[in-house]
């Protein structure tokens, strides 16, 4: 059974493998190189009755030194407890850390067994079995059981958390080491939902020392079975993390990670010019001359979710965005090559064509792309608009990015304006932006400039974004929500995979959401790593920040 | 005394709880932090169940009810991010903001009150030329400049000082040089016309026509008095340096509390806000009642005119 889903896992995994030697600028050449992603082979690997296992043990090593890890945003103590993961993708830099999951993606192997040793989905997806890595401990010592799995499933609280409650049947534990979910119907989404980020439900947390501190106290002093143990948080601000040596993959080769918060670019940026960090994230704008002319700098840079146009309220016919010409020509009118240089210095991809990034899985692959979703025509954009009926254009009171993206919101709108659409940039803080997306199409008026980092499946964020009843849509096309309805009701993997990509097909042909370009992110490492780069900055999908922590190692 | 004191206790009072109604009504104007918490893909199930966690689904005249009560008995909430006691976690910055603010306090009055004091009985010279220069030029140029060029040629450049972060008295050099710098240049203005009205009171042209040497004059018998507005300034200052040096503890990583307001803000965390406003407002309001007091003491017309 040939499936979008395992395609997507190997596409990836060929471009993991296809980054795991060379230099840092060799890298940056495979990304700037379409191929590198457009890379596919489908994988006949079967979804139904998936079962995997591993019991390979890594080295043990006496870990020594110290790594300083620049981290650019606020720490919420909410990201340090996985029971109430809100599906924000910057919590698991935290919890690839400290935390371990039953399943997760691993550089080159996608959905493998973590803490479990082994798993199996029933052929009619009503069961999920686990059986426990032998071993495997969280950092005060203790077993994990099956009782902390348990408890981790029937205490979580984040995102998807009612889904799971009002799927789960029963849990029966055979003995301390196996553990059975049984559901109530197929429940199909399980593997991706258990397994990726796009839930904390998979990710283990020690029964009764929750218990005893409870969740705000968790919060406080997590414990986990993670490759590291926070021995210390300096008011939300830096964190120190020792290792732990009989971690069950390999012992980490770094004996402390400290995750310093440095929100400021500049200043993050000279604390690695001065050696004081060794590990960046996100270097951007001006700074990326600058690290580039510095030999001791190296960076990685990969084009990761994409950014998209949306109109709300296009389906009323007095809508000048109702006419799909219109839609198509502003897609015909993004000067995307343009935009990359401008804002990655030309490495950001531009041709990935879709609203969802090709390794989501589920998206559709680059061999399914169509080129015009992505084509720049400017003269084929003023006849279509004059078609139209808008031959000098129309008035748009606003264009709202999602912040801080307003220098990418400023140049589309000066391209927009190339074919006659005059509009000014409605600058809101993102709070106040991810609030409006919620109240409808009447929120945000004119178009608004969008991206999205939540992980799982293509499903995950079409149910989001592009069905009716959305959380966050603005949209509403009935004949594509009763496919969706079809497609959520579906128990056959391919006949799934099928209608996934049509709804994708069938909303770009329409440019219901035209796609701008992809965004790129840079991070960078400094000298005493003696990783290479590609092999630690996003080594898996949709993660862009440094894993697995085990592997990370100081020059001698 | 007694009437004057509960008098200026009931105004402060007044002040506090205006401020309350402000801060609550402002931070809820901005919107629904139940939706930035639980995220844009939430179910509107999953964002009410964060709603009524934090009790937001109450009216709002209940939920400002609870807020002040809370608040009298020392309870300023619970941080939504944070997941702690607002108090708590105001507590734990508040030592490093201290740190900080106490020796850029120290730097804004060892330039500003110098500068001042030369630049009223000696505008001409030089020295009095260069103290105003230093001084204007903290007020003149923003303080994210200063921050970021200090860290250019004393961290990038030089390699003398970190880069950011607390805990060492090298990595306190900067953000303090950078904050108090600002507020040096206040100091100075105000300690310079308040020193030229005192210089021309009838007891400093006695002192002088008695001979007593200048230096006394001016430190003795001027500087004392022209030192009571500056010091009342200074206060003010104190409480603004722990509590909003939000851009230097940004750029410099500096844990304080000016950078829990800002996490404050950019997360929606209401009762955090609300909390370290209200701290904040509470240290003005006892400053300024501690200098009314002791005004009232010093000089008995104060307490007759009120």
């Amino acid at each position: 059974m040939r499936t979008r889903l395992w395609r997507a896992v190997a596409a990836f995994g060929l471009l993991a493998a296809g980054c795991g030697s060379g230099d840092s600028s060799a890298g940056q050449d495979e990304t700037s190189t379409p191929e590198s992603v457009a890379q596919v082979v489908e994988v006949t690997t079967p979804q139904a009755g998936a079962e995997r296992s591993s019991t390979t043990l890594g080295e043990r090593r006496e870990p020594a030194g110290k790594v300083v890890y620049g981290w650019h945003t606020a720490l919420s103590p909410a990201w340090l407890d996985p029971q109430e993961s809100g599906n924000v993708i910057t919590a698991y830099g935290f919890n690839m850390a400290i935390h371990d999951s039953m399943i997760k993606h691993f550089p080159g192997d996608q959905l493998a067994p973590s803490l479990a040793e082994s798993y199996e989905i029933a052929d009619d997806f009503m069961s999920a079995s686990f059986t426990i890595r032998e071993g495997a401990k969280f950092h005060n010592g203790e077993p994990v059981t099956a009782d902390d799995v348990e408890f981790t499933y029937l205490n979580y609280r984040g995102t998807q958390a009612q889904l799971f409650k009002d799927r789960l049947d029963r849990i029966e534990k055979a003995d301390a080491r196996n553990i059975t979910f049984y559901f109530k119907e197929p429940f199909l989404d399980f593997l991706i939902l258990y397994g990726t980020p796009a839930t904390g439900i998979g990710w283990i947390v020690p029964k009764a020392y929750y218990e005893q501190v409870g969740p705000d106290g968790f919060k406080q002093a997590p414990i986990g079975a993670g490759p590291y143990k926070l021995v210390r948080n300096t008011a939300n601000t830096e964190l120190e993390l020792e290792a732990m040596p009989d971690y069950w993959r390999k012992g980490p080769a770094v004996k402390t990670i400290i995750y310093k918060i440095i929100t400021d670019d500049a200043t993050r940026f000279a604390a690695l010019q001065t050696g004081e960090i060794d590990l960046m994230n996100v270097v951007q704008g001006q700074l990326l001359d600058a690290a580039k002319n510095d030999d001791r700098i190296r960076l990685t840079q990969r084009s990761t979710t994409a950014f998209w146009l949306e109109f709300p309220g296009w389906e009323k016919p007095d809508s000048p965005f109702h006419d799909v010409r219109v839609r198509q020509a502003i897609s015909l009118a993004l000067n995307r090559r343009e935009i990359s240089d401008a804002e990655t210095g030309g490495f950001a991809k531009i041709d990935t064509g879709n609203w969802g990034a090709p390794d989501l899985i589920g998206a559709l692959q680059p061999d399914e792309i169509k080129p015009e979703w992505y084509e720049y025509n400017l003269e084929k954009a003023k006849q279509l608009m004059a078609d139209a009926g808008y031959p000098d254009g129309f008035e748009v009171p606003q264009l709202t990015p999602l912040a801080p993206y307003y220098a990418l919101a400023e140049r589309v709108i000066t391209q927009l304006a190339q074919i006659g659409i005059k509009t000014s940039l409605n600058r809101i803080e993102r709070a106040a932006f991810v609030e409006a997306l919620t109240k409808g199409p009447d929120a945000l008026p004119g178009i608004i400039l969008n991206i999205s980092g939540l992980n799982g499946d293509m499903a995950a964020r079409w149910r989001a974004f592009a069905t009716c009843e959305g959380p966050s849509s603005r949209t509403c096309i009935p004949e594509l929500d009763a496919k969706f309805a079809q497609y959520e009701a579906s128990t056959d993997p391919e006949e799934r995979d099928t209608l996934m990509a049509e709804l994708q097909t069938s909303f770009n042909d329409q440019y219901v959401f035209p796609y701008v370009y992809t965004l790129g992110l840079t991070m960078a490492t400094g000298p005493r790593i003696a990783n290479n780069p590609d092999d630690i900055w996003f080594s898996i999908p949709q993660f862009p920040y440094v894993f697995p922590w085990e592997d990370v190692e100081l020059k001698p | 005394m007694i009437a004057f004191v509960l008098r200026r206790m009931a105004a402060s009072v007044v002040t506090l709880l205006l401020l309350s109604v402000t801060i609550f009504l402002l931070v809820r104007a901005t919107g629904d932090p139940a939706r930035v918490y639980a995220g844009a893909e939430a179910s509107e199930e999953e964002v009410a169940a964060v709603r009524e966690d934090f009790g937001l689904d109450r009216p709002l005249p209940v939920q400002y009810a609870s807020f002040v009560t809370d608040t009298v008995k020392g309870d300023l909430g619970h941080s939504i991010q944070f997941r702690q006691p607002v108090f708590e976690v105001y507590m734990d910055r508040l030592p490093r903001s201290l740190i900080l603010a106490t020796v850029a306090f120290g730097l804004s009055l060892v330039i500003g009150i110098p500068a001042g004091v030369l630049s009223a009985v000696r505008p001409g010279r030089w020295s009095a030329g260069v103290f105003r220069a230093v001084a204007l030029t903290g007020v003149s140029v923003p303080n994210f400049v200063i921050a970021t060029t200090l860290i250019l040629v004393f961290a990038v450049k030089l390699r003398w000082l970190p880069t950011s972060g607390s805990g060492s008295i090298k990595q306190l050099v900067m953000p303090s040089i950078a904050l108090g710098w600002y507020f040096a240049a206040a100091m100075m203005r105000l300690t310079q016309s308040s020193m030229l009205e005192v210089m021309r009171g009838e007891y400093v042209k006695l002192a002088r026509l008695k001979g007593v040497p200048e230096w006394i004059v001016i430190g003795k018998h001027a500087l004392k008095n022209a030192l009571i507005p500056v010091l009342t300034l200074a206060g003010v200052n104190f409480v603004v340096m722990v509590n909003v040096a939000v851009v230097i503890e940004q750029i410099f990583a500096w844990p304080g509390i000016g950078d829990l307001v800002y996490q404050g803000i950019t997360l929606r965390d209401f009762p955090l806000v609300q909390g370290v406003v209200l701290m904040a407002g509470f240290m003005v309001v006892a400053v300024n009642l501690i200098v009314d007091v002791v005004y009232a003491v010093l000089d008995p017309r104060i307490r007759l005119e009120r």
